[in-house]
């Protein structure tokens, strides 16, 4: 599945890369984390539970940072996760881009790219697809407000 | 404290009473299977979707696949092995027999059941009534005609009796 | 399947007590159809079970000043085949009796239907084309939310986790009125619709021009559609094939279908325009008889 979420935010681009690239502030902005270890520079360990309906999915996992390119103001993170209750897990990889809008004013371009398997991955297509819309809407929304007049 | 995670059920099956304890998780089609060693009853799909699994619960076909044996606590429960006389077969099986109503055999239990059931509400059922009445039950053999044959005979039989 | 307490309380004042105790690790039972399947698949693994059952005065079906009263308890079976239902709403028999099979309807409850919030289920979008309200209740009182405000999102509703759904109240049909439901089910015949539009036309009485209309899509969103859009054109108008295709088409707009087993995104809104044409088609002939 894939998705796709712009937004402006009121910063610098120079703010929001800073920004971004704080893991705690990412986590900070994605509803749901339960927990994130930093394992080394570019890994990091969490839990992040999410509500579909009537059922609990807690996923376990990694997320990595895949590159950093400040020169071009992009970023790739890939996430690796299992829900060892229900039998399944998700892939994603996520991207994102800066452009400038204004001396404070940044355009951030969220695209994920995810695939959701095993059981829960089986339970709904179209449930996993809203949630997941819903919940990368919240994080540019997030982002948007913590860093907004910074 | 008595657990709540077992319990004392006290059901009737096929005319007889039985207590059994169940563990809460026990399903139906478990407990009349396992627990009460009725192994007519199949189960199929465990969705409730095929039919095999059905047994009437009060005189209603269920799927036990999908109800707990705790539900069944106080009802009345009738099985394909409940579906004979005292002696000899009852019309609905015989006529299964003699039309061809079936082959492999697995859906047979709940097709009886059912059929049973149709014929104790409607006596003289229209073909569209009965394929109505038996459209949730499955089988991947007769392709069907043999089925409704079997019943409409059954009808004509319990009519002409 | 995971082992869990079961509970049998025989009031709802208990119910509601075990509910308020239990909290978010016991789930509520009614016929099963939809739980057992899950707790069977292990995507739910509640503690606790609290079945209604056994609850007092919850399976009735009654009239109450005019209101059809369905309590949460009653089967699908019971509603289909109720002389007082087939009388105040015939449409409502119609639509469950048109549920899975017969099995599933001896057991599946109108509440626990609700509750269970499937967007592609029968029952909630000839309740929206129909006014009906849901009562909840609460240790601290009772309330009740019309179907339209009902559900939220895709097997989500505005029930808090302290409230049960003890039944549902639809109104009486305005003078004049004629409704349908049309389901598309070009699968198997227990499966769930790819598309399913009720619809409710009031007429005056001499010329047959609608007065008045309630139209609803299932299937193609999250949650149940009222296509208040597409209502709007059809108040003051006769009924011609041309004025049932232009409302078809601005229901279309309106939905979000998402592809699935059932149909292509596209497909369901290319059939949301056919069935609904039909929909409305029925209920307008029903109201001029």
């Amino acid at each position: 599945m894939n998705f796709s979420q712009t937004c402006s935010i009121a910063s610098s681009r120079q703010k929001v890369w800073d920004f971004l690239m704080e893991m705690e502030n990412v986590s900070r902005c994605l509803p749901g984390v339960e927990s994130m270890e930093q394992a080394d520079e570019d890994t990091y360990q969490g839990v992040y539970k999410v509500k579909v309906g009537p059922i609990a999915l807690r996923f376990q996992g990694t997320l990595q940072f895949e590159a950093r390119d400040q020169a071009e103001w992009h970023a790739v993170m890939r996430a690796e996760a299992k829900d060892r209750r229900l039998g399944g897990g998700v892939r994603a990889r996520l991207e994102v881009d800066l452009t400038e809008q204004g001396p404070d004013q940044t355009e951030m371009k969220v695209t994920l790219e995810s695939h959701v398997l095993g059981k829960v991955g089986e339970f709904g297509q179209p449930v996993m697809r809203k949630k997941t819309d819903a919940i990368l809407q919240e994080f540019a929304r997030q982002v948007s407000e913590r860093l907004a007049g910074e | 404290m008595v657990s709540e995670m077992t319990r004392t059920i006290r059901l009737r099956v096929n005319g007889r009473e039985h207590s059994v304890e169940v563990p809460s998780r026990r399903l139906l089609v478990d407990c009349l299977r396992y627990d009460l060693g009725l192994t007519g009853t199949k189960e199929g799909c465990s969705v409730g979707v095929c039919g095999a699994c059905t047994v009437l619960m009060d005189g209603q076909p269920i799927s036990s696949c999908l109800a707990l044996a705790v539900f069944a606590d106080g009802k009345e429960i009738v099985t394909v092995e409940g579906i004979a006389p005292e002696e000899g077969l009852d019309k609905v099986q015989q006529s299964f027999m003699d039309h061809g109503g079936f082959q492999c055999g697995s859906c047979t239990p709940g097709m009886v059941v059912t059929a049973k059931a149709l014929l104790d509400e409607n006596p003289n059922p229209s073909e569209d009534e009965i394929k109505e009445w038996m459209m949730g039950n499955l089988c991947r053999c007769t392709g069907y005609y043999q089925i409704i044959k079997s019943i409409q005979e059954a009808a004509v039989e319990a009519s002409d009796a | 399947m995971h082992n869990f307490e079961y509970r049998e309380p025989e009031t709802l004042e208990e119910a509601l007590l075990l509910l308020g105790e239990l909290g978010e690790d016991a789930k509520v039972v009614a016929g099963g159809t939809a739980l057992v399947i899950m707790l069977n698949q292990r995507l739910l693994m509640p503690s606790h079970l609290i079945s209604l059952r056994k609850v007092e005065n919850l399976q009735a079906i009654e009239a109450s000043e005019g209101d059809l009263q369905l309590g949460a308890l009653a089967t699908h079976r019971a509603v289909e085949t109720s002389p007082l239902v087939r009388k105040h709403s015939p449409v409502l028999a119609e639509t469950y009796a048109q549920v899975a099979t017969l099995r599933i309807r001896n057991m599946a409850t109108v509440g626990g239907s609700l509750a269970h919030a499937d967007p592609s289920q029968d029952s909630p979008v000839t309740l929206m084309a129909l006014d009906a309200r849901v009562n909840l209740a609460s240790a601290d009182g009772s309330r009740e939310v019309p179907l339209d405000k009902f559900f939220t999102d895709y097997y989500e509703t505005v029930v808090l986790p302290d409230e049960l759904i003890t039944r549902v109240l639809v109104p009486p049909a305005a003078p004049e009125t004629g409704s349908a439901y049309v389901k598309f089910l070009p699968r198997s015949s227990e499966d769930y619709g790819t598309v399913g539009v009720a619809a409710t036309v009031s007429v005056e009485p001499d010329s047959g021009v609608c007065r008045d209309c309630r139209l609803v899509v299932g299937g193609v969103g999250s949650t149940p559609m009222r296509a208040r859009e597409a209502e709007d054109l059809l108040k003051g108008q006769r009924s011609t094939p041309e004025l049932l295709q232009e409302v078809g088409a601005a229901a279309r707009q309106l939905t979000d279908p998402v592809s699935d087993v059932r149909g292509s995104g596209e497909y369901k809104r290319a059939m949301t325009g056919v069935f609904v044409g039909r929909a409305i088609d029925q209920a307008w002939q029903r109201a001029l008889v």
